[in-house]
């Protein structure tokens, strides 16, 4: 990491910002997107600066884009998706398919399945922090309906 | 009030404008048994899959209406799945007639996203920005720019011709590789594994991949893993036009 992590966080605040035109968010929503992808990055980068497995950082960093997807959707009143998704597009392991590719090109069939269960391995841990957050946010609007009707 | 036909075509209207621009099917469900609960009916529901829509009602008399509705071919726009959302929130509220429910319909699905001169610069600061996230050096961003700036153009141009998606991301991973060994060549980027990983990001399947856990989540099996297959087999392509690209001109 040779960037300083300012550099990385204004550069991650623009992957998610433009990744939201491409998908035709509303307006308003554009920089709120930027600001997901921005604190997403940050907490990866933090668990990688403590030494942690990759696959811990994206955990964690995908927990947090995913409650502030919540969070601002709940503020601004629009669907989840529109912030999650330019959210997680920094944390997507565009690097291990790449090197599962070349490896495969290359014919070392034993480095391909190492860095593709790896990369299946990021991607997994996506998933999972997503369907942690999603889940528990559902719970929670059980609960409150059921108070509300009482 | 409206009849139970004027109903169930608003609902339908709506939920194939959320499904087209690629909405969650749980969130399409939703909203248009949102949209039926309006009306005096016995009975309504809907099932929704990524490639279709099927919803009944029934008025107080037991008179069954079914209708659906095959989803052909499905873009990406947000914009559009937030109005109809609010629309259908307003829908709940307020008494609309039946013109004026589809006429506001119409005009969301005829509403433009950004202009073709946006999404490319969009795609070329996304490549150029993820190159840098990646470890790339300031030289293969700006490559990565304008890497990011031509495949766009070139994927603008293949989903207005309507062609099968699997072609259009092969296509897309092809070029993507191709330009970058150009620049590379021409010693306007130095790691061609850094552009090319920062480049073909535009193309990742990131609403098919999100979708898919959350209908997974909601409990529509069937619908979140056919979108996990489509993801899955989005990021093959692009691989495989990549890699065709790389094996071919390196």
């Amino acid at each position: 990491m040779e960037q300083s992590i300012w550099f990385q966080l204004f550069s991650a605040f623009f992957v998610s910002f433009s990744f939201a035109i491409l998908t035709n968010s509303p307006k308003k929503t554009l920089f709120y997107c930027g600001i997901i992808g921005m604190f997403g990055w940050l907490v990866n980068i933090i668990f990688l600066r403590l030494s942690f497995s990759p696959i811990i950082g994206v955990f964690f960093a995908a927990l947090t884009v995913s409650k502030l997807s919540e969070i601002f959707a709940r503020l601004l009143k629009n669907p989840v998706p529109i912030f999650l998704i330019p959210g997680i597009i920094p944390l997507v392991p565009g690097a291990g398919m790449y090197n599962t590719m070349i490896a495969l090109i290359k014919s070392h069939f034993d480095s391909a399945i190492k860095t593709g269960i790896q990369t299946l391995l990021v991607a997994g841990s996506i998933a999972i922090a997503l369907m942690l957050v999603t889940s528990f946010n559902w719970i929670f609007k059980v609960f409150q309906k059921e108070k509300f009707i009482k | 009030m409206m009849t139970p036909k004027e109903l169930i075509e608003v609902a339908l209207l709506a939920g194939e404008i959320m499904l087209k621009n690629g909405a969650e099917t749980y969130r399409v469900e939703d909203t248009m048994v949102r949209i039926c609960s309006k009306g005096n009916l016995k009975f309504n529901e809907s099932f929704v899959i990524p490639t279709g829509i099927v919803a009944t009602v029934a008025d107080e008399k037991n008179n069954l209406l079914t209708i659906s509705k095959r989803i052909k071919n499905r873009t990406i726009d947000l914009n559009k799945i937030s109005l109809v959302n609010q629309f259908s929130r307003d829908f709940e509220k307020h008494d609309f007639t039946y013109e004026k429910a589809i006429k506001i319909l119409n005009d969301i699905q005829n509403k433009k996203g950004y202009s073709n001169k946006i999404t490319p610069l969009a795609a070329a600061l996304v490549c150029c920005f993820s190159t840098i996230l990646f470890g790339g050096k300031m030289l293969d961003a700006i490559s990565a720019f304008f890497v990011g700036l031509f495949t766009q153009i070139v994927l603008n141009i293949l989903n207005s011709k309507n062609l099968s998606y699997f072609i259009s991301y092969i296509i897309g991973g092809f070029s993507t590789a191709t330009l970058a060994l150009i620049t590379v060549n021409f010693h306007l980027g130095i790691n061609l594994d850094k552009i090319i990983i920062g480049s073909v990001m535009i193309m990742t399947p990131g609403v098919a991949i999100t979708n898919a856990i959350r209908d997974t989540i909601a409990g529509d099996l069937l619908s979140g893993v056919a979108r996990g297959v489509e993801a899955s087999l989005i990021a093959i392509f692009i691989a495989t036009g990549a890699g065709i690209a790389l094996s071919i001109l390196k």
